[in-house]
């Protein structure tokens, strides 16, 4: 069984070696158009990462410099979100993401509550990998204790710790369950300059309202290539899948 | 003070621009790589960099082909004081015979280095089916292919001498600087040629000038006899007043030499190939006489109203309009507002001078944007428009009006100036939701080192450390992630199951007893198997102290399993062991074997080997099944 597990490692490993490399010249031949003031080619360069399936913050983020830079302000902005859910607590992703949010046209009154505020202010201080493994973390050492008390002739003294481990392991698994429900939200970027939100999905239906590029949409249902989004200020409406990109 | 630092900012960031020059590209394309003969293709070069100043780029020859200058496109911006230009220069290429082409590589100098771009591969091809001068159909009258237009009237002049002559001429012959002259050159032919000619345009110094493509081709009658016109416009633009001399224009072809064709003997056409005289041409060269084009200077006497020359006249002659706008009308303090001003019209485009825009500085700090232009040659006039970009940002709140831009220029049809002027355009400016320094800090502000000029996203993260790798894989789905996750499920009951094992022990002395029962018997039965298996031999073996450990080992077995004394009489040791579920032959079996340890213990004498291990074995076989069957 070890030596099983031994050789999956070692195959996993030796796999994401091979194509780390190609994916990091992708990265450094980015680095280099952008350099020269070639945005729409570091923008291939950088997507080639991504189409490699290897979702890395650093990519996203020069990714989303280099949209910015291209004048394409909601895939900037996708762009950056996907970089902030992968390092939220990065100086430069949240200053950029920021700074490229200030170029809105739309504007929302913030209408959010003390604990939805508290509760995103939070998830913003780790992602869903780093809170998970402190959840099992503290769940793994609350049953060593368990365990440990129950055989160990000075169990008693052990005992005693279990329940502060126990409230840490609870807290763990709330802040995780928040990040995961974070995560279960589809969310989307506007990429057009302006997004019309129809009442049904198809053209002919009326228009409820209009949206700009950049703004955050939250995904409800899809059908047929049209999106049912929600949009902060609780407003409805069905988009062409084409005029988002989610995130 | 704080005025002359960004002044001094600005101006420092503008002279360190050409320290950047390195950043220059320049690159070609061509709209087509095939090419028919009687069709043409754009080549495009494209210079792009942090530069301000770009000189035009040194073309190859094109050999093959006749070039034109069609037109510049260019496009500037200043972001954080880094100059970024694009500049396009199209030429339209005509082919002159059929065949494959390189293109060879345009080149740029800046800042002392060469900068060249890729060579481009052309394919000429023989026409579809248009009538090329060189496959000679007929030899007095070419017959018109009549793709071109038939120009019906008819001239009478001295003129021709030949069949085959150009001519120059302009629009006119008297001009004022900066105002558009035509230069129209023609080219006539009734003869056919062997060769697309070759044109040297004429010498136009003191002009700026501006090919004008596309030529024309037409079919004129003079005197009786019917021309095929080529026509190449030109556009002049003259810099200063003065007398200048148009060059004579030159063209060389290779004509159909029809005097070589009457001269010869009538009747040898019939043992001479008849066509090999069509395959000779005569080499001709053909020059247009030079014009004198005299430059007037522009009225400037007389008072602004009486249609003097405006004092913000900056020598822009032709027809123009201007218009201005502003990217939004409600801005927060400190926020960039972009004023686009567009000068229309028709005239020198390029040389249009950007006008004044009168902001106070007091309440704007003013930036220049750029500027683009966008010319158009239709109709062989040069019009089109330049935009100049300008950033605002308001130094503080309240509503502004940015007065009207003018601009003035003579207009050469009415001979006069005229000033056109925007519409102001009003901004309200409300004040900045960042907290303002309060009055006591005030005099803190003149000391302020860094002042933020521009706002930019931060710079790419460029390190090249560590390899790229996929940091989005939940790690749930990492096998020994979920493994150790697992792990307290297996380990947990085991550790229960052990604990409550050992806590029974402990307070449950029947439990413990009969769990150790197994294991003691076991020890027995060992010591029993050494003795049996004496090095000394069956002589001087211990019968007695055999039989012993194996009654102690049964006996002591039930008792501790059953948890009842050692001492008991072997009928209660036979109830018990039914009591407990041994089936009959268990006991007996047990019985026997108890009955016939305690006879060799107490009946002295020998007991050889075999008899030895057949009652070890017997023994050892009884508590594996008392074991099993016991509860």
């Amino acid at each position: 069984m070890k030596k099983l597990l031994f050789f999956t490692a070692l195959f996993l490993t030796s796999s994401s070696f091979a194509f780390a490399d190609t994916v990091t010249e992708a990265y450094q031949r980015g680095n280099e158009r952008y350099q020269n003031g070639k945005y729409e080619e570091a923008i291939e360069e950088y997507s080639r990462v991504a189409l490699e399936g290897v979702r890395n913050s650093a990519v996203y983020y020069n990714l989303g410099n280099a949209y910015f830079k291209a004048k394409k302000l909601g895939m900037a902005i996708a762009s950056y979100e996907r970089a902030y859910r992968l390092k939220p607590r990065d100086e430069d992703i949240k200053a950029n993401l920021d700074y490229a949010n200030t170029f809105l046209v739309d504007t929302f009154d913030d209408r959010r509550g003390v604990i939805s505020y508290l509760i995103e202010r939070v998830n913003g201080l780790y992602n869903l990998n780093e809170i998970m493994v402190t959840a099992s973390a503290c769940y793994l050492i609350l049953i060593a204790l368990i365990i440990l008390s129950m055989l160990l002739p000075f169990g008693e003294a052990l005992k005693r710790l279990i329940p502060y481990v126990a409230s840490l392991a609870v807290i763990a698994f709330v802040l995780f369950s928040f990040k995961a429900y974070d995560g279960s939200i589809r969310k989307a970027i506007a990429v057009t300059p302006t997004v019309e939100a129809k009442s049904g999905p198809g053209d002919d239906y009326s228009v409820q309202f209009v949206a700009h590029e950049g703004v955050k949409l939250r995904i409800l249902e899809e059908r047929d290539g049209w999106y049912q989004v929600l949009i902060r200020g609780n407003l409805r409406g069905w988009v062409k899948s084409e005029e988002i990109e989610r995130i | 003070m704080i005025k002359t630092g960004n002044a001094i900012i600005i101006f420092i960031l503008l002279c360190a621009s050409p320290a950047f020059a390195a950043d220059v590209t320049i690159s070609s394309s061509v709209d087509k790589n095939i090419v028919s003969l009687d069709d043409n293709l754009t080549y495009t070069v494209t210079i792009q960099g942090s530069i301000t100043k770009v000189p035009p780029p040194k073309l190859p020859d094109f050999k093959g082909f006749r070039s034109y200058s069609s037109s510049r496109s260019q496009n500037i911006s200043i972001v954080n004081g880094r100059v970024s230009a694009s500049i396009k220069y199209k030429y339209i290429l005509v082919p002159n015979t059929v065949g494959t082409y390189l293109i060879e590589p345009a080149e740029i100098e800046i800042g002392g280095k060469i900068y060249q771009t890729a060579p481009v591969q052309i394919e000429v091809v023989a026409s579809s089916q248009k009538a090329a001068p060189y496959t000679p159909p007929s030899i007095t009258a070419p017959t018109p292919p009549s793709t071109y237009p038939q120009e019906e009237e008819e001239e009478t002049r001295p003129y021709p001498k030949d069949r085959l002559f150009i001519e120059t001429h302009v629009d006119k012959l008297r001009a004022y600087a900066n105002e558009q002259i035509t230069l129209t050159f023609g080219f006539y032919q009734a003869i056919n040629l062997y060769e697309n000619p070759l044109y040297s345009p004429p010498t136009t110094t003191g002009f700026w000038s501006e090919d004008m493509p596309p030529q024309k081709k037409y079919y004129k009658t003079i005197n009786g006899i019917r021309y095929l016109v080529t026509e190449i416009k030109t556009a002049l633009f003259a810099t200063s007043p003065g007398i200048y001399t148009i060059g004579p224009a030159k063209l060389e072809c290779k004509a159909e030499d029809l005097n070589a064709f009457f001269k010869r003997n009538p009747y040898s056409i019939f043992d001479e190939d008849p066509f090999s005289v069509f395959r000779t041409g005569k080499p001709v060269v053909l020059t247009a006489d030079p014009i004198k084009i005299e430059i007037s200077t522009l009225p400037d006497e007389g008072k602004v109203s009486e249609g003097g020359r405006p004092a913000d006249f900056k020598g822009d002659v032709g027809r123009f309009d201007i218009s201005a706008s502003i990217d939004k009308n409600r801005v927060e303090e400190n926020e960039a507002v972009t004023l686009k001003i567009n000068v229309t019209g028709d005239g020198n485009i390029k040389t249009i001078s950007e006008p004044r825009v009168d902001v106070s500085t007091d309440d704007f700090k003013l930036y220049d944007s750029g500027s683009s232009e966008n010319i158009s040659k239709e109709n062989y006039k040069v019009s089109g428009e330049k935009i100049f970009e300008k950033v605002l940002v308001p130094r503080k709140a309240g509503k502004f009006i940015i007065p009207a831009v003018s601009f003035s220029f003579f207009d050469p049809r009415s001979r006069s100036y005229k000033t056109v002027n925007t519409l102001p355009l009003e901004l309200s400016v409300v004040p900045s939701a960042q907290k303002k320094p309060t009055r006591g800090l005030s005099r803190l502000k003149e000391k302020e080192a860094v002042k933020v000029v521009g706002e930019d996203v931060r710079f790419i993260k460029v390190s090249s450390l560590r390899p790229i790798r996929d940091e989005g894989a939940p790690i749930y789905k990492n096998p020994f992630f979920a493994a150790i996750n697992m792990l307290p499920l297996i380990i947990l009951p085991f550790a229960i199951a052990y604990k409550r094992h050992s806590d029974r022990l402990r307070a449950d002395v029947r439990y413990a007893r009969a769990k150790y029962a197994h294991p003691s018997a076991q020890r027995r039965l060992k010591v029993a198997r050494e003795l049996a298996r004496s090095p000394k031999g069956a002589k001087k073996n211990k019968p007695k102290e055999f039989c012993t450990e194996i009654h102690h080992a049964l006996t002591k077995y039930l008792a501790d399993k059953l948890n009842v004394s050692v001492g008991l009489t072997i009928d209660e040791m036979m109830d018990a062991l039914r009591a407990k579920g041994a089936s009959e032959a268990l006991a007996d079996k047990f019985k026997q074997l108890i009955e016939k340890g305690e006879q060799a213990r107490f009946a002295p004498g020998e007991m050889s080997p075999d008899e030895m291990s057949s009652m070890l074995k017997a023994a050892e076989e009884l508590i594996v099944e008392l074991n099993r069957q016991l509860r």
